[in-house]
């Protein structure tokens, strides 16, 4: 079996010492794979990782079998790996239009992102709709909406999610995590890192549990979410 | 009465020129935090430039540009290599040390070359006038204020109108998410910078040419910008054009009906009183930034 995405034995921090502590971690194609852990676990460093942003002290990332973990954030969008960070990331004083044509901004080839734009709009309705108003003026669920819909303009085959859930409403945790299935039924693979573990396990294919910089238990979604021992550490009561 | 409307007219022909001098100064703050104390100096170095081809080398000031924007340019490429970016934290304060000590290299340099004697930029643009209600205002006056307005229009069109200004804006607005999307903060805050250094460049060719000047005239130059741009409210454009052309109409309608000695007052009275009453100027919202 080839894995998409392939993490073996990687050590990496901010200089105040390792956070990721010997991870290894890979993840087959066209699924979705939700890391779960406590504070602190190394969650977010993983999106960090994978995205270029933080390279790591030692071991090795491979996607579809090529070396990443050298590269620049830049060539990893070009490689085919996009993230959408945790928090609002849209440009609020920005329209709708102009925010998820930023998202195709390494493409040098206009008519390509126009082809896309068009793509992307007809996905997701909102894009259309409110494509002339302020990203600022949306709802927190359109807002993450249209951070979806610019992550797309990339056509990605890995994309890193880091927390959809926070800071929204209950209500529409569902259509979110609806979506993102959506795409992943579309042929993209998905990583997800999620505070909320119960929701983010439900939608999910795989679920890995993490703890100080390593991978504690990783499985099928469903038998994560069964396993009494995580139930007791990370899903009892609210977990969110 | 025509005196007043004269002056008026001067005050908006003048506002315009003033503006154009601090536009890049509002650039720097609103894209990379930094107030660029230096910002009149780059403009007295860049009069001094125009000064020396149309001196030694008899190229007309106006034509010139085409050697000065570039060497200005340049300046600010260097400039922000060696000390703007060097700054990683508590940028809006430290970049005033830091600038202010770029003025100081700047004015030393410009002083060894050219002493301290008082320079102007002459051309037969400069002396040559046309009546406007009974005051006969130079030409120069008429070919800055359009040069402004193009100048302008063009750094407006870049940040609103193209993929480099849609970048700039997004950086702005939120640095991390840019760089997620594959935007180069580092390098749109350099090329940032050197834009607004090279405006400097047609800044320095019209005061040059509408007063004379030495390396000194960059303290009291600095002051009347930083000015303009606060009024402005840091960081936004528009504001900065509005406050410009306000503050000299002003200016020029005091001294007109009043004394030309009280009018220096004026500008300084007037910052005083909305440092204190009104700190954010009047675009801005407080503590935020606008490109």
């Amino acid at each position: 079996m080839s894995h998409m995405l392939e993490i073996s034995g990687v050590y990496a921090g901010y200089g105040g010492g390792d956070i990721l502590q010997g991870l290894d971690l890979a993840l087959e194609e066209r699924t979705i794979t939700c890391i779960v852990g406590p504070n602190g676990a190394g969650k977010s460093t993983v999106m960090r990782l994978v995205s270029g942003v933080l390279h790591p002290r030692l071991g090795e990332v491979r996607f579809l079998g090529e070396r990443i973990d050298r590269k620049a954030p830049k060539q990893i969008l070009q490689a085919g790996i996009v993230q959408v960070p945790q928090n609002r990331s849209l440009f609020p004083g920005m329209s709708v239009a102009e925010n998820v044509r930023l998202g195709g901004y390494i493409l040098r080839d206009s008519a390509l992102l126009e082809r896309r734009y068009a793509e992307v709009s007809e996905l997701f309705p909102i894009v259309r709709e409110r494509a002339k108003d302020k990203a600022g003026s949306l709802s927190g669920g359109q807002q993450k909406l249209v951070e979806f819909a610019r992550s797309l303009m990339l056509d990605p085959k890995l994309l890193l999610l880091d927390e959809p859930s926070m800071g929204l409403e209950p209500r529409i945790l569902s259509q979110i995590f609806g979506v993102m299935v959506e795409m992943c039924r579309q042929g993209r693979t998905i990583l997800l890192v999620e505070q909320n573990a119960r929701l983010g396990l439900e939608s999910s294919d795989r679920g890995v549990v993490m703890e100080s910089g390593r991978v504690l238990l990783d499985g099928a979604a469903r038998s994560v979410l069964g396993d009494e021992r995580i139930g007791e550490l990370y899903l009892g009561g609210r977990a969110h | 009465m025509s005196l007043v409307l004269g002056s008026v007219v001067l005050g908006i022909l003048s506002g315009g020129i003033y503006a154009l001098m601090a536009v890049g100064l509002t650039l720097s703050f609103g894209v990379l935090e930094v107030v660029n104390i230096a910002q009149g100096m780059f403009v007295i170095a860049a009069a001094y430039l125009s000064y020396a081809l149309q001196r030694y080398w008899h190229i007309d000031p106006l034509l010139g540009l085409v050697i000065t924007i570039p060497v200005m340019f340049l300046l600010g490429l260097v400039v922000e290599w060696s000390f703007i970016r060097r700054l990683k934290q508590d940028r809006v304060m430290l970049s005033i040390l830091v600038s202010w000590a770029v003025a100081l290299i700047l004015e030393g340099v410009v002083g060894l070359i050219f002493a301290d004697d008082f320079r102007s930029i002459h051309s037969w643009y400069v002396t040559a006038t046309v009546p406007v209600f009974g005051l006969y205002v130079p030409d120069i006056y008429l070919i800055g204020f359009a040069l402004a307005v193009v100048l302008m229009g063009l750094v407006y069109l870049l940040v609103y109108r193209s993929r480099f200004g849609a970048a700039l804006r997004a950086m702005v607005q939120n640095r991390e998410a840019a760089a997620l999307l594959g935007i180069d903060v580092q390098r749109i805050s350099t090329l940032t910078f050197a834009i607004a250094t090279g405006l400097t460049a047609a800044g320095g060719m019209l005061f040059g040419a509408i007063q004379a000047f030495n390396a000194d005239s960059n303290l009291d130059l600095i002051s009347r910008l930083l000015i303009i741009v606060i009024l402005g409210g840091m960081g936004s454009m528009g504001g900065a054009l509005v406050a410009s052309v306000g503050l000299l109409v002003a200016v020029n309608i005091i001294a007109v009906t009043w004394t030309p000695n009280w009018s220096t007052f004026f500008f300084f009275g007037i910052t005083i009183l909305v440092l204190v009453f009104r700190p954010q100027g009047f675009f801005g919202a407080p503590a935020a930034r606008k490109v």
